[in-house]
């Protein structure tokens, strides 16, 4: 089934097609990916090339038109609803361009978030929320809303959230997109920083070419096919 | 310890509505909710205070819990006082008395002559069942029924034949020893005393006296003598009705229970207590609308964040139950609140009345000071309760534990409804749709 059997995703010959009246929108097709574990692929591409559609299918947020996903060995495309939402709580972690937190809970409470879908014990939670954070280097906005934090300690915020539960597979998504260049280096070294120390998987969607050249295997998104740089 | 995730969204956001736009509506919903509890305690409390006054008047001086019947009714003492005996040793028999009933034309003082009943009890009817005495307030004079010819008359009754304790009364009853035999007879009373039982129709008409004085009418149109039992605990009368079976024989007794007697009355108040509780559950209506608008506009301004958290691996169902909360957590605070004010109502409802007759009173005299020139004054007092006109010098009220948790569940179940009904829309949401960042 896999070329290596060292990967921890296997993406085979996946489409997506929207249907827009009468007309099918193919967005990508025949699009393969191997990623090992521990390392970091990093997808570039164009605005509007599909980059996002293909991280939302990998994380399992959109139904795909054909081809498989297979993680750890499961075909995520065949799975129900419920034991998607059960792959998506315990094995992946989401940062998207914008930080997304919840603007009625703090920063710690924000962390939180994901261990309290999971039903993790809370007292272990806290204390990793807490480590978390203080790695990200938050330590002093802990109880701080996200009205109260910067751009950049909003998606700092976001980044640990993404780790709380540990999860195997981190998908990035632009995620320094929105911040200005100061920021986003500094969010750029963190992420690679945290992943390797914590020794994750992770894909990484960006148009920083700098920020690309940081992963382990790069891809181009580009006239409806991936393909490695 | 795990922390569910449920509660501490709905927490949270129950928490930023109340502070943030959603404030007001929230306000409002508990406000909504807690008026509709307390309205419904207070009206439930007073129609209780009124029906359980009447019931009680019923069961304790008319109707008994369980009356017994000879099918062939001989009436025979030693019989009598045989079946008295069983009764009185079975553990939930209260009391056992014997009384017997007469239709009779009654004249007093005055010209008018009036329709009554008049019962015959025995003479210590005060030990035989002391919750009758209780029930029966003596106004003027005493219950010596032991007196010979010594009639007790109802309060409303003696005004309407201008009689007083010590006068004379007559009584036309018919007598004869069968039906075609009957003739009309005429005997003189005194009265012994005047009774107020606290309903009206018992007041107006009807009359005690002694049993030996009801033998001595005589008549074929009475009933035989009839077995008043009164029971522990008057619901559990279908228990009764079978024990006491067990002792009598089923084809000599005929037993009635007082669901069955008073099955009109009661059925009409149950019918009344019921339509009061619908109509006044209608601001339940009103307040579920409310929480379902204020919620449906939560959760469409949330769509990001239940994107999210769906994105994090939150079911729908998860998702929706902390809308769900928001509705339960409206409706308890509603609720509670609501209960609070409805009982310290009822359990000061004549204060209450008072206050309003006293504002409605100011009101009205401030107006009569505005308008002197121009109309002239009523000087008619407003009075929600008058006892010239309603027959009772304060208002009852009785909050039964049962209906307020009913009235408390009946509330909770409108919020939630509502809350489930705005949550629906959480499954709408897509979070690869509403996560897309441009």
């Amino acid at each position: 089934m896999s070329e290596s059997s060292s990967a921890i995703l296997e993406v085979r010959d996946l489409k997506k097609v929207y249907r827009s009246g009468y007309e099918d929108l193919v967005v990508f097709a025949d699009v393969n990916l191997n990623v090992e574990e521990g390392t970091t692929a990093v997808i570039s591409g164009e605005s509007g090339s599909g980059k996002t559609t293909l991280l939302n299918l990998i994380g399992a947020l959109d139904s795909t038109s054909d081809g498989r996903i297979i993680f750890n060995g499961r075909d995520i495309t065949l799975e129900e609803e419920e034991e998607l939402i059960e792959f998506r709580s315990r094995h992946l972690g989401f940062i998207f361009q914008f930080h997304y937190l919840l603007k009625d809970l703090t920063a710690l409470e924000n962390v939180l978030v994901p261990s309290l879908i999971a039903r993790l014990p809370r007292a272990q939670a806290r204390r990793r929320a807490g480590d978390l954070l203080a790695q990200v280097g938050l330590t002093e906005r802990m109880d701080h809303y996200p009205i109260q934090l910067s751009g950049g300690e909003r998606q700092r915020v976001a980044v640990a959230r993404a780790l709380m539960n540990e999860p195997q597979l981190i998908l990035a998504d632009e995620p320094t997109g929105n911040l200005d260049e100061r920021n986003s280096r500094a969010i750029q070294d963190l992420l690679f920083e945290l992943v390797k120390a914590h020794g994750k998987t992770m894909i990484l969607v960006t148009h920083a070419a700098e920020f690309a050249r940081m992963g382990d295997d790069q891809y181009l998104l580009e006239h409806r096919r991936l393909s490695r740089v | 310890m795990r922390y569910s995730f449920v509660a501490f969204m709905g927490f949270r956001y129950f928490r930023s509505r109340r502070r943030g736009v959603g404030a007001t509506s929230t306000v409002l919903s508990i406000l909504g909710v807690a008026v509709g509890v307390m309205a419904l305690t207070a009206v439930m409390g007073v129609m209780n205070g009124f029906q359980l006054g009447f019931i009680e008047s019923i069961l304790e001086i008319s109707s008994y819990h369980i009356q017994i019947q000879e099918v062939q009714g001989q009436g025979d003492s030693p019989a009598l006082v045989d079946v008295l005996d069983r009764l009185r040793a079975l553990p939930d028999v209260r009391s056992a008395v014997p009384f017997s009933e007469h239709q009779a034309i009654i004249e007093g003082r005055f010209a008018e002559l009036r329709g009554c009943l008049i019962r015959g009890v025995p003479v210590d009817v005060q030990q035989l069942d002391p919750a009758f005495m209780r029930t029966l307030e003596i106004v003027a004079g005493d219950f010596g029924i032991d007196r010979p010819g010594a009639l007790v008359l109802g309060i409303e009754l003696s005004r309407h034949l201008g009689v007083n304790v010590g006068d004379s009364v007559s009584i036309l009853s018919l007598e004869g020893p069968s039906f075609g035999d009957l003739q009309p007879s005429r005997r003189f009373y005194q009265v012994a005393g005047l009774f107020r039982s606290g309903y009206y129709e018992f007041d107006l008409g009807w009359a005690f006296f002694s049993l030996e004085e009801g033998s001595a009418l005589n008549s074929r149109v009475s009933p035989p003598l009839t077995i008043g039992v009164k029971i522990q605990n008057r619901f559990r009368d279908q228990q009764a009705v079978r024990e006491i079976q067990n002792v009598l024989d089923p084809e000599k007794y005929r037993l009635v229970s007082w669901r069955e007697f008073n099955r009109a009355f009661f059925g009409a108040l149950r019918m009344e207590k019921i339509m009061m509780t619908v109509l006044i559950g209608l601001i339940f209506v009103v307040v579920g609308f409310n929480i379902h608008h204020g919620l449906q506009r939560a959760v469409r301004e949330r769509f990001e964040e239940i994107g999210l958290l769906k994105a994090l691996g939150a079911s729908d169902a998860a998702v929706r139950r902390i809308f769900v909360l928001d509705g339960l957590l409206i409706g308890t605070i509603g609720s509670l609140i609501g209960l609070l004010l409805g009982l310290l109502i009822s359990v000061n409802i004549d204060t209450v009345f008072r206050f309003a007759e006293m504002v409605v009173n100011a009101g009205l005299g401030f107006m009569d000071m505005l308008l002197f020139p121009l109309v002239q004054s009523t000087s008619t007092r407003f009075s929600l309760f008058s006892p010239a006109y309603f027959y009772i010098t304060e208002v009852p009220s009785t909050v039964l534990p049962r209906e307020a948790v009913l009235i408390v569940l009946f509330a909770l179940f409108s919020p939630i409804v509502a809350a489930a009904a705005a949550a629906a829309r959480v499954k709408e949401v897509k979070p690869a749709e509403v996560l897309r960042y441009e």
